[in-house]
């Protein structure tokens, strides 16, 4: 026990810590979806409609029963209205003849497929104060793009053949799904980083020799193999529960409590599990993943003879087993994929897990046998 | 002995034995060369998802048929339907607005310079309009090629792909440079080599012989992915299209505007001045891991740091005060490099917008690159073994 306890020191040092810390903000920065909510990816590709989405949840609960579509229709007059009251205070689209929000929006549909040579002076005027007032960050942008998600709302009311409509559309699993395909090369470049580092110390400083020779020091490289194993288990729950508190911390644990899957979107095959639930069992099968690819990365660390060989090691190993887990995580529990076949995701994960037990299984086995002369 | 008194001779022939066998010690490892074939196999997977697919090399070589067919002057159906295509399409410089496309990135972008800083701005723009008359009168907005909005040539050759090659020869570099000067701390000689000034100094030509294996992994990956792009898709009698030509313009800040170039390049050489900016920034980035080590003196260390440092110097790109403080910042970003790479030498970013902000990028990278690595290299020269 105090050797693995040891191991375990000598693995989690404290500089690598501090970078992979650093590693792991500027990933999320540059990779994460999370990271650039509210914008992107949602129904309207644009900042307002996750935050509306949220403010219909907490008015009105996560789902509402098909009868009381009046209650969105509501929502969509009273914005209209609100449109309506700043378009009549901005006096270009006053002078333009635009008095409400239809008309706005109807020239505006109408003006979009006409160049500046094709429309009169007037036109193009009228065009820009419709742009002044529907872009850059403007209260009119916010209203405009809100009424076109209640509206897609509406739209699931009128078209669906279930009895309620789920208020949280694509954005949120967008978001999720999207971070999740990304998430296990983030966490295997932060294992990559810790074996490489433990294991090529242990060679430069010469111990393997004494180790393989008596019987106790050949029993040190399955409790090794165990110390990397409780350490990259640490590292992948550490960062798991930091994209469940980020995700929390930017508003976004109102979601949580609806249904996991989109009124008329693609099927699921776990069924009635909530936005909430399935994002856990999403959050464990990729550490699973990790887990089990933190093998061949063991595998791989074992094999460097220097620290640049390490990372020459890891850099084709990170990538393989990245491009296997974003494929395997592109969109869990999605009745339709490029396999046709239901719960293909635990498939792989079983073959990977058998895969991993391979690998350790006949390293350790070579490291019990092989003659160091 | 290297003595650096005598020039020529001996010498040098011994310096120069110096590097050969250590550029010997990358090529022996085979691990080096597992990075490359990843890293060649990252760029056909780019070039095949773009037009690998059977219907995309279709398109292709019907369209490079009309190109050439246009450029010996025949006539059939197709060619008319591309010159249909063209009327609709190929008129981008006739109202082109520089000052307009300025102020619409400035609103979207909510960058709001003021005072001399956006009077700076303003009369770079005048000048790329200037451009685009030179460029409407000398009719080369008016040649034949791939449709851009179609294809995406130029973003996917200098864009995409440039991109990752980009990063690639910087990793390659990286691992040569650093393999070879942790080398002798690794195998545990550093107390026979750096016990003497003589020893120390041949650190200094261990990172030459990095950077040279380097920038020799580096031509091949170049020459293996370029070379599988223009299998896929062919450019041949295409080169002498000029980079300006409406028809490679592609959209981009969600307009469709040329690619308005501040000199006349055509598809050579602006090739072959990217390459130069690939040669230039390879060159850095070995200087750069060299200082590194003699500030670390631990390869892994080195390339984790300079690895979080690369993407930290991504990030802060994004960090404006809208003032010439932006400009300093740009210009000694490594990151810029990066980002811009793909609309090098093309009207693009706001406070780059004018001629030569690449080699002034370059430049500024330079000096905070090679301060460190002197020194460092001075220091290193001091240094006691314990």
């Amino acid at each position: 026990m105090s050797i693995l306890i040891q191991e375990c020191k000598k693995m989690l040092s404290v500089r690598l810590l501090l970078l992979l810390a650093l590693f792991t903000v500027l990933f999320y920065n540059m990779f994460f979806e999370l990271n650039l909510y509210p914008a992107g990816g949602q129904c309207t590709d644009s900042p307002y409609d996750m935050p509306y989405a949220a403010k219909l949840i907490r008015k009105y609960g996560s789902t509402l029963p098909v009868t009381e579509k009046g209650k969105i229709e509501k929502e969509v007059e009273d914005l209209k209205k609100q449109s309506t009251k700043l378009i009549r205070e901005d006096s270009a689209l006053i002078k333009a003849g635009i008095s409400d929000f239809d008309t706005m929006m109807k020239e505006r549909d109408r003006l979009a497929d006409y160049t500046d040579e094709q429309m009169s002076e007037k036109e193009q005027k009228e065009k820009e104060a419709i742009m002044d007032f529907t872009s850059f960050e403007t209260e009119g942008e916010k209203i405009m793009f809100q009424i076109q998600y209640a509206n897609s709302l509406l739209d699931d009311f009128a078209l669906t053949d279930r009895p309620e409509v789920n208020l949280l559309r694509s954005g949120a699993l967008y978001i999720l799904q999207t971070d999740m395909s990304k998430m296990p090369v983030m966490i295997l470049i932060c294992y990559a980083v810790l074996l490489v580092a433990y294991h090529v110390r242990e060679r430069i400083r010469g111990v393997m020799p004494l180790y393989s020779t008596t019987k106790t020091g050949r029993e040190i490289y399955p409790i090794q193999y165990l110390g990397g194993f409780i350490c990259c288990l640490i590292i992948g729950v550490l960062q798991l529960l930091a994209y469940t508190i980020v995700w929390y911390a930017k508003g976004m644990g109102i979601f949580w409590q609806c249904p996991a899957w989109e009124t008329r979107g693609i099927e699921c095959w776990i069924k009635g599990i909530s936005f909430g639930q399935y994002m856990g069992i999403y959050e464990i099968l990729v550490l699973l993943f990790c887990i089990a690819a933190m093998a061949l990365i063991y595998g791989l660390a074992r094999l460097a003879q220097g620290y640049i060989t390490g990372v020459v090691l890891s850099i084709p190993g990170c990538v393989i087993t990245g491009a296997a887990g974003s494929v395997i995580f592109e969109g869990l529990c999605s009745s339709f994929n490029m396999f046709s076949m239901k719960m293909w995701e635990l498939y792989a994960l079983a073959g990977c897990a058998v895969l991993a037990v391979l690998v350790v299984y006949f390293r350790l086995r070579w490291d019990e046998k092989r003659d160091i002369l | 002995m290297i003595n650096r008194d005598k020039k020529g001779g001996k010498n040098t022939r011994l310096t120069y034995r110096i590097i050969f066998l250590e550029c010997q010690k990358i090529f022996r490892n085979p691990f080096v060369l597992l990075v490359f074939l990843t890293f060649l196999l990252i760029n056909i997977v780019v070039v095949q998802n773009a037009y690998g697919s059977q219907d995309d090399q279709k398109s292709v070589q019907r369209t490079h048929r009309v190109l050439q067919a246009k450029e010996q002057g025949k006539k059939n159906s197709d060619v008319e339907v591309y010159n249909e295509y063209k009327q609709a399409y190929g008129k981008l410089y006739d109202n082109l607005d520089m000052l307009k496309i300025m102020k619409m990135k400035e609103k979207m972008s909510r960058y709001e310079p003021t005072g001399k800083y956006q009077k700076f701005i303003e009369n770079n723009y005048k000048k790329l309009q200037k451009r685009t008359d030179e460029i409407k009168a000398s009719g080369a907005d008016q040649a034949d090629f791939y449709p851009g909005i179609v294809y995406f040539v130029h973003g996917t050759l200098f864009g995409k792909l440039g991109k990752k090659l980009l990063l690639e020869i910087v990793v390659l570099v990286f691992l040569s440079v650093l393999y070879l000067m942790d080398y002798e701390r690794v195998q545990k000689t550093e107390d026979q080599v750096f016990v003497t000034r003589c020893g120390k100094d041949t650190l200094h030509l261990k990172m030459i012989g990095g950077i040279l294996s380097g920038l020799i992994y580096s031509a091949l990956l170049l020459l293996a992915s370029y070379g599988w792009f223009l299998a896929k898709l062919p450019l041949k009698g295409l080169w002498k299209v000029p980079v300006s030509a409406s028809m490679m313009a592609e959209p981009r800040f969600g307009m469709l505007n040329p690619f308005v170039t501040f000199w006349n390049v055509n598809l050579r050489s602006y090739l072959l001045l990217t390459l130069v900016m690939f040669l230039a920034i390879a060159l850095l980035a070995g200087v750069l891991a060299g200082a590194g080590w003699y500030c670390l003196k631990n390869s892994y260390l080195v390339f984790l740091v300079l690895s979080v440092l690369l993407m930290g110097s991504v990030q802060a790109a994004l960090v404006h005060t809208t003032t010439f403080l932006d400009i300093v910042l740009a210009i000694c970003n490594p990151g810029i490099l990066w980002i811009t790479c793909g609309s090098w030498f093309i009207e693009n970013d706001l406070t780059l917008s004018f001629a030569g902000s690449e080699f002034c990028c370059l430049f500024g990278c330079g000096i905070l690159i090679l301060l460190p690595y002197f020194i460092g290299k001075k220091r290193f020269r001091k240094w006691e073994l314990k």
